[in-house]
């Protein structure tokens, strides 16, 4: 009988640090809030699908993309980096560009939680970046070459450069047989 | 019709319009870039290559140069020092010692079908697509940089620096190495790499195995020069006036 009651004690008290253990770490372990992505689905319905799979696969589908493109260069928006950035990661935030090492970015702010490392922003960038290339024109280019420390030359002026270069090309002869 | 226009229509001019009368009717080009469906893997039936006018390049292809940083973020790496910068393109002069000749040649990667860096890359990385870009795959590059060494045209660069603000298309990191990659990313939207479109008067893109394409049908009746031919890694690349 003694035996018994000291068995029951034992159980209720581990049961006891077992359930305000729990309780402790259901208070602490609330996930972290996410930023709101920029772009939002068209139905709540589109929206809980994607978070679902998401939340579980995100990194198999990273995988699975980043090797069909740099391979076999399949660009599509599913699953690429790029599309993910471009949707989640605002451009500015607080008037600064968020990086990954804010705590606020999307991807950071669950893997600082779980303590997971991240690489892709070792290459990839972290922010969507989409300033565009200017145009890309001959004559307002600044001409350095830094490697071989020859003097920047400048452009010169398409009509005397095509004079001299259309003589001793051998394009000459093509234009030359046509004409 | 722009200056651009018209030069690449007297570059082209020649001999595309021979083409065009014997095949289909004249005045009419065939759109050398076709872009491929988003979702249809890259496939061996294309081959792409370049080739250069060096004579028609005034500028040397510095104008190559400037846009292949833009596109790609190069040559801007903070904390390196010249030796460390990134390289992708680079201007070449070479003179001839007995006329005092000179010519200046852009050298990139050169693409070649049997690439010495494929064949030596540990991990796979270094590697060629089916459409014969070749590129690394930095996500298994491990920076051992035994391509580099391996490379006649010295045509790759090693990363040695943290780098941030990259451009969204072309991800470049530290302990990687990297070299042109004939901007796979304009390549696949079906857009002519940016040197290309930078010097579209010295330079013209194509498919090498299209025998109706303007390259090859310039190739066939003019040839191209190869860089270090002797060492027959049937390159890409391929230039006039050297």
């Amino acid at each position: 009988m003694l035996h018994k009651s000291i068995q029951s004690v034992i159980l209720t008290s581990l049961m006891f640090v077992l359930v305000t253990g729990l309780s402790a770490c259901d208070s602490n372990s609330k996930p972290p809030e996410l930023m709101k992505a920029v772009n939002q689905f068209k139905s709540d319905e589109i929206r809980d699908r994607h978070i679902e799979n998401m939340r579980i696969n995100h990194m198999d589908e990273l995988l699975h993309k980043r090797d069909e493109t740099v391979i076999n260069g399949i660009r599509t928006e599913d699953h690429s980096l790029k599309s993910c950035i471009n949707c989640h990661i605002p451009e500015q935030y607080n008037g600064k560009v968020l990086r990954s090492t804010d705590p606020e970015h999307f991807c950071s702010t669950c893997h600082n939680y779980v303590a997971q490392k991240i690489d892709c922003f070792q290459c990839h960038v972290d922010h969507p970046n989409n300033s565009k290339v200017s145009q890309i024109a001959p004559n307002d280019i600044i001409h350095t070459n830094a490697k071989l420390g020859t003097p920047s030359k400048k452009h010169l002026p398409s009509t005397v450069a095509e004079y001299k270069v259309e003589n001793l090309s051998k394009h000459k002869q093509v234009i030359g047989e046509k004409e | 019709m722009n200056d651009i226009n018209s030069y690449r229509r007297k570059f082209l001019g020649g001999l595309a319009g021979t083409a065009a009368v014997a095949t289909i009717a004249p005045g009419i080009f065939l759109r050398e870039v076709q872009a491929k469906p988003a979702d249809e893997a890259v496939s061996d039936k294309v081959r792409w290559g370049m080739l250069i006018d060096t004579n028609k390049l005034d500028d040397g292809g510095d104008a190559c140069i400037e846009a292949c940083k833009k596109e790609h973020g190069w040559g801007n790496d903070p904390k390196s020092n010249d030796t460390q910068q990134a390289q992708w393109i680079r201007k070449v002069k070479v003179t001839e010692k007995m006329t005092g000749h000179e010519v200046t040649l852009p050298v990139m990667c050169q693409h070649c079908e049997t690439a010495p860096c494929v064949d030596v890359c540990p991990t796979g990385a270094s590697m060629k697509r089916a459409d014969g870009i070749v590129q690394v795959n930095k996500h298994i590059c491990i920076g051992c940089r035994y391509c580099m060494m391996a490379c006649p045209y010295k045509a790759r660069s090693f990363v040695h620096e943290t780098i941030v603000d990259q451009r969204p298309d072309t991800p470049r990191g530290k302990g990687t190495v990297e070299s042109c990659n004939m901007c796979v990313n304009r390549v696949d939207d079906g857009k002519n790499p940016a040197c290309v479109d930078a010097a579209p008067q010295a330079m013209l893109f194509g498919d090498l195995n299209d025998p109706d394409s303007e390259i090859s049908q310039i190739l066939k009746k003019f040839g191209g020069t190869q860089i270090r031919a002797d060492l027959g890694l049937n390159t890409g690349v391929r230039y006039w006036g050297i």
